[in-house]
């Protein structure tokens, strides 16, 4: 389990510093902030609920397509770097098994989605509150504490100061 | 004194339809001794060496690691190795890649912090800021140096380990072999540098195409009077496996041609 979650800590700090995946998270963060700031300036947006329903229309086009494409990212860096690089052979030969390998490797793409998940989630979360009426559909500032913790326990995760 | 590590009649090919990468190698380590695994290139000695490190399987025949079986992570915990190119994970720096292996080796938080500093200072890397990925090669093979001590390990196995140090680094390696051999550490070296071998190594055997071609201790190989570099020569050749020095076409047509110089 400890070898696990060393695998899983170190891949996840690793992947932080992948620039394409950096790259991808700001270009959807950037398309989401246009999303908000779009329907309050372009013409022909006459009411809130035409407001609301541009809003939702255009981030269901854009957060399923970023965060697929940070799972592309995630998933064909997460083993693939190591075997590429050789790395894997410096791992394999200390006493690591090779299903602790795996776990920890899964754990590290299956918690950077979920924040990646969650940075697009509070993306949409926040323009929504500036709409007149949506705060009665969904309790957007549970929502957003919830997804910053998350965020925030990974993110300390990763970096925790070396020993 | 019971041998660290045995290895007994190993053949492992790596494809059905391939020639055998290593047949019927047999040897023995004891510790405090250093053993260096000699031979041209695709003599089979890192297949040998991956064989022993538990990273393939052997197709027949046994490799007894501290007197179990390279599976059992108990015995790989005392094995510190150095591969042939090593390479890291590449976005981590230098001290971030020896705690992850300082974790892997089930090393406590304290012990890490003061194993991580003494191996950084050892291979010259402390201080140093940059990611893997920006390292030159010398660099990674100490770096590749430093994770291969970080467990104390019984048996270090180093894999060409000075071939891309430079004369200080490789006078280093040397010292460390030294001192791992008078703390009682087996040591398997397996390097195309004779001299460095003939400077380390009590026992040496020289492999050509996957078999043991001779072993011994390191005077009865070298006759008096001669090197290591002359002898292995020597062998080689008398085995008719090597060819004939010689030059590119290009040039050998050049000398022979009317109008060449």
């Amino acid at each position: 389990m400890t070898q696990a979650l060393a695998v899983a800590r170190y891949t996840m700090l690793e992947l932080t510093r992948r620039r394409l995946l950096v790259m991808i998270l700001a270009f959807g963060v950037l398309l989401m902030g246009g999303i908000a700031i779009a329907p309050h300036v372009l013409p022909g947006m006459k009411s809130d609920q035409d407001r609301v329903i541009a809003m939702l229309t255009a981030l269901a086009g854009v957060v399923p397509n970023a965060v697929t494409l940070c799972a592309f990212a995630v998933g064909m860096t997460v083993i693939n770097h190591d075997l590429d690089s050789g790395a894997v052979i410096s791992i394999f030969s200390k006493p690591v098994n090779r299903a602790s390998y795996t776990a920890g490797k899964l754990l590290a793409a299956i918690s950077l989605l979920l924040m990646i998940a969650a940075i697009f989630a509070v993306g949409s979360l926040l323009p929504m509150d500036r709409v007149p009426g949506a705060s009665e559909v969904v309790d957007i500032w549970f929502w957003f504490a919830y997804v910053v913790a998350i965020c925030a326990v990974l993110f300390w995760t990763v970096r925790r100061k070396q020993v | 004194m019971a041998a660290v590590v045995e290895v007994r009649d190993l053949h492992k090919r790596y494809r059905a339809r391939d020639p055998w990468a290593v047949q019927g190698v047999t040897f023995s380590l004891e510790p405090g001794r250093a053993f260096g695994l000699l031979g041209p290139n695709g003599a089979g000695k890192s297949t040998v060496v991956k064989a022993i490190v538990g990273l393939t399987r052997p197709d027949s025949g046994t490799v007894r690691l501290f007197g179990s079986t390279p599976d059992d992570q108990a015995a790989r915990s005392q094995v510190g190795f150095a591969p042939e190119e090593p390479d890291f994970p590449k976005y981590l720096r230098a001290d971030e890649v020896l705690d992850y292996f300082g974790q892997l080796l089930g090393l406590s938080a304290t012990e890490r912090r003061r194993r991580i500093s003494e191996a950084l200072d050892w291979s010259t890397l402390a201080g140093e800021r940059r990611e893997v990925r920006h390292f030159s090669k010398g660099m990674k093979q100490r770096l590749g140096l430093a994770q291969a001590i970080l467990g104390r390990p019984k048996l270090l196995i180093l894999d060409e380990p000075t071939s891309d140090l430079d004369p200080i680094g490789r006078r280093d390696v040397r010292e460390l072999i030294n001192g791992l051999k008078a703390q009682g550490t087996a040591v398997l070296l397996n390097s195309h540098l004779l001299s460095e071998v003939e400077r380390v190594c009590d026992r040496v055997a020289i492999m050509i195409r996957g078999r043991i071609l001779k072993e011994g201790p390191m005077e009865e190989l070298v006759p008096e009077g001669r090197t290591l570099e002359e002898a292995f020569m020597a062998l080689v050749e008398a085995s008719a496996q090597m060819r004939e020095p010689g030059l590119p076409a290009f040039i050998a047509e050049s000398r022979t041609s009317p109008g060449g110089s």
